[in-house]
């Protein structure tokens, strides 16, 4: 996670190039180790437990190591362990800017010193873009009102998240939001689920964008924009708003989901509170959402 | 394909969903059908009698709970397993009041789907 916005400011900022940018990416994907590797690693889990947590993961929204808490493979001690590890992998990066000459280690201080105070972030802040704790993360970038509906936006935004890491293998990176428009420029799917409370959302993408999300939802070697494509990308939103919807039901609160819509470079029909950007390695997507209360 | 082979009936919007699942269940050696919409699945259930109806929800048209309705009304020993993204309590029991056999909630897993068809992989 780090690796995706350190290196996408390091982009932005003209210190590296894109392809440099390609470069660190493929290598963060290299290191990337995932907890339950290393609790197998560790000798603290085996390989069986660990298939049954990401199991019980592709149906509930909960964290690997609260699930395996849960069910008696780790205590509390032992994850604190396993996450201090995956955290630390972060100084692979900056390991592998210095390695492969990008820039000195002056330059890597000045450029890290730079992206905290520029993104404003605290320790604390920083703490959590390393440990890549997506609920934090969300919480740097996106300002919702305090209430009921800033919680569910939240709530939402923290969900799609981490469905994007679980269906898409993804490394989703997140930006401040961006001006409400009326139109979109690219493939416009949305969703709207009716009940005690109206949820209207939506996913504006570009064809390399659609092309790609669907690729890795369906698991085919997708190479062009057509109904299959985009029926991938549709379902990857009904079954995101889906568990949505059964976190919201757990909480007493029902809502109906309603068939997905997709048209291309269409305007609005319905208002609109937040247009939020996502980066992912196949290109951006950007987030509307609407809730009423 | 002979007498035994189990004829399943897959209802659901979703060409990915259909094609992921016809995968799944024709490895499995069952004969499958294909319907994108309530209205689509009572014609072909009519036709072909299937064993097993895997139902989606949420569908245009005419929509999974509706059409599982429809199916009772002409056969009510008809398996109908329910398969959709909103697990929510309030739809389970509104599928199983009008004789769902069964709910899965997706994604689903090549498990869940032997053991809905009556394999015990």
């Amino acid at each position: 996670m780090f690796t995706q916005y350190f290196g996408q400011y390091l982009f932005n900022k003209g210190i590296i190039t894109a392809s440099q940018l390609c470069d660190l990416l493929a290598y963060e994907q290299s290191v990337r180790v995932k907890l339950g590797v290393l609790a197998i690693n560790a000798g603290l889990m085996t390989a069986a437990q660990v298939e049954e947590v990401h199991e019980l993961q592709r149906t509930m929204d909960r964290r690997f190591g609260e699930i395996a808490i849960d069910k008696g493979f780790l205590t509390q001690p032992e994850l604190d362990s396993l996450l201090g590890q995956q955290a630390s992998r972060h100084l692979s990066l900056s390991q592998a800017i210095i390695d492969k000459g990008y820039l000195t280690l002056n330059q890597l201080e000045a450029a890290l010193e730079k992206f905290k105070q520029e993104t404003r972030l605290s320790e604390e802040q920083f703490q959590a873009l390393q440990r890549a704790d997506i609920d934090q993360i969300v919480r740097l970038f996106l300002k919702f009102p305090e209430g009921e509906s800033g919680s569910l936006y939240y709530d939402y935004v923290t969900l799609l998240l981490k469905n994007i890491v679980r269906f898409l293998n993804e490394r989703p990176v997140l930006s401040w939001p961006l001006p409400i428009t009326k139109k979109t420029e690219g493939w416009l799917i949305t969703q709207q689920a009716i009940g005690d409370i109206t949820l209207c959302s939506g996913l504006v993408l570009s064809d390399a964008t659609l092309v790609g999300v669907a690729s890795r939802f369906s698991q085919e070697d997708l190479t062009q924009v057509d109904e299959f494509a985009k029926d991938s990308v549709a379902e990857f939103l009904n079954l995101h708003n889906g568990i949505f919807l059964i976190n919201l039901s757990d909480k007493g609160c029902e809502l109906d989901l309603q068939p997905q819509t997709i048209e291309p470079n269409t305007n609005f029909t319905q208002h609109n509170d937040y247009r939020i950007p996502i980066d992912l390695s196949c290109g951006r997507l950007e987030v509307f959402i609407s809730l009423f209360l | 394909m002979d007498a035994c082979t189990p004829k399943i009936l897959i209802c659901d919007d979703s060409m990915l969903v259909r094609k992921k699942l016809r995968d799944m269940l024709e490895a499995m050696r069952c004969q499958v059908y294909e319907a994108k919409n309530g209205t689509e699945c009572v014609e072909l259930f009519k036709t072909h009698k299937p064993d097993t109806v895997f139902m989606d929800i949420v569908m245009p048209e005419l929509d999974g709970l509706e059409a599982l309705k429809r199916i009772k009304e002409i056969d009510q020993g008809a398996k109908v397993v329910m398969l959709s993204s909103t697990g929510t309590s309030a739809k389970l029991l509104e599928a199983l009041k009008n004789g769902a056999a069964d709910f899965i909630q997706k994604p689903y897993n090549k498990e869940q789907i032997a053991k809905a068809v009556g394999y015990s992989e």
